[in-house]
């Protein structure tokens, strides 16, 4: 089974889904260079032959596990957007949720996500292209947005260096919520961003 | 691939700054966790010992480049605040100075403390503090700045949060440029934050 094949749809095995969030983990609190499918099957309780039975290797169970997880993340993350028909809100919600997400210490994975938004560069290899699709589909989902919001922006705005200039803002929120900067200080950064497209409003 | 022979007769003379510049760069480039000692030893033409007699271990040479990056290229990026008295132009200064940096030229693009490690797991807990407290000073240092020209600034600005936006997007601009490694794009970004800036300005 090869992990680009798979789509995490509604259909998607709940039981894999859980060894998958239990072995993110393991890896996560271990390294991924320094845990085997043993210390996987040892420390998160799925079974051994279920992992063997449907991953080939360490590198492809890793693989799944984070497309799983960004899948499942990104999608809430980009789920904002839709809510709004103002742009600055839509931006606000979108921004938030991203804040809410990095900074939630409940959520083992919720520095993944950050991670791949800030694109640190000890990645590990396997992520680089499943991150920089993620970003790219941020990147998408704002210019979209703002496109579709063009009748109630000022002629002088550029849509699409005011996207970069968002998912620019959003990685360096990625990065500071990653250093453990405190949420609220993430949200009064994120509101002044947010007053460059209230500038640009009709 | 085939292995180099190592030179015959007397052993090189090892040039500390020649490894660190070598160094830095590669860790730069691929990260801390990324680049093996081998690879270390084999783009700086030494052996495993020659490496670990001047530094004791790859922990150690990584804090050296992140010294070196800090002496060399975060003076540049910072340079602005202390040669301009008007916040705007010392901000714009610090912006297009990081720009420059993050392009890159003769070495890689993004920056060493901005993309550098984060605590990714335990292992290096310690190197990853001690980064996200060099990504911290810089906000700190803004924050001053911006606290000595506190009557340019427009009654009730919130300084903090303003050095935290600017801290955001030099960060964010660093990881951008590692994907677009374009500086007008990043110029832009830079003109667009800065008019956060003018906007609280009292003149």
């Amino acid at each position: 089974m090869e992990a680009e094949t798979i789509t995490f749809n509604e259909t998607f095995p709940h039981s894999m889904q859980e060894a998958l969030r239990a072995s993110l983990k393991v890896f996560w609190r271990l390294g991924v260079h320094r845990t085997s499918i043993d210390d996987v099957c040892r420390e998160s309780g799925v079974s051994y032959n279920f992992l063997r039975e449907n991953f080939e290797s360490k590198e492809h169970l890793y693989r799944t596990a984070v497309m799983w997880y960004l899948d499942q993340y990104g999608r809430q993350l980009l789920s904002e957007f839709a809510l709004h028909s103002n742009p600055t809100e839509a931006l606000r919600g979108a921004l938030y949720e991203c804040i809410g997400l990095f900074c939630n210490k409940q959520c083992e994975h919720a520095k993944l996500l950050s991670y791949a938004l800030a694109a640190v560069n000890n990645s590990d290899r396997i992520l680089i292209s499943e991150l920089l699709a993620l970003r790219r589909k941020v990147y998408a989902t704002i210019l979209c947005k703002l496109n579709g919001s063009k009748r109630h922006l000022k002629d002088t705005a550029d849509i699409p260096v005011l996207a970069r200039f968002y998912i620019t803002t959003l990685r360096g929120l990625a990065s500071q919520a990653a250093d453990g900067i405190p949420s609220d200080e993430l949200y009064r950064v994120a509101d002044l961003s947010l007053e460059i497209l209230e500038a640009y409003r009709k | 691939m085939e292995m180099e022979k190592a030179p015959r007769g007397r052993p090189r003379r090892l040039d500390k700054e020649k490894i660190l510049e070598i160094a830095s760069n590669l860790f730069w480039q691929q990260g801390y966790e990324a680049t093996s000692i081998n690879e270390l030893v084999t783009a700086m033409g030494i052996t495993p010992p020659s490496l670990y007699a001047a530094y004791s271990s790859k922990e150690e040479l990584y804090l050296a480049a992140i010294d070196r990056y800090s002496a060399s290229y975060g003076r540049q990026m910072l340079s602005g605040l202390a040669l301009h008295s008007c916040v705007y132009e010392a901000l714009r200064t610090v912006l297009y100075e990081c720009v420059e940096v993050f392009v890159g030229g003769d070495h890689p693009s993004g920056c060493m403390i901005s993309t550098g490690l984060v605590e990714s797991s335990n292992a290096q807990g310690a190197l990853a503090r001690k980064l996200a407290d060099l990504r911290q000073q810089t906000i700190q240092i803004i924050a001053d700045k911006f606290k000595s020209c506190e009557t340019q600034f427009v009654e009730g600005t919130d300084l903090q949060a303003l050095a935290s936006f600017f801290g955001a997007t030099i960060q964010g601009m660093a990881v951008q440029a590692r994907d677009v490694n374009c500086p007008t794009e990043l110029h832009k970004i830079a003109d667009h934050s800065l008019s956060v800036l003018q906007a609280c300005r009292r003149f």
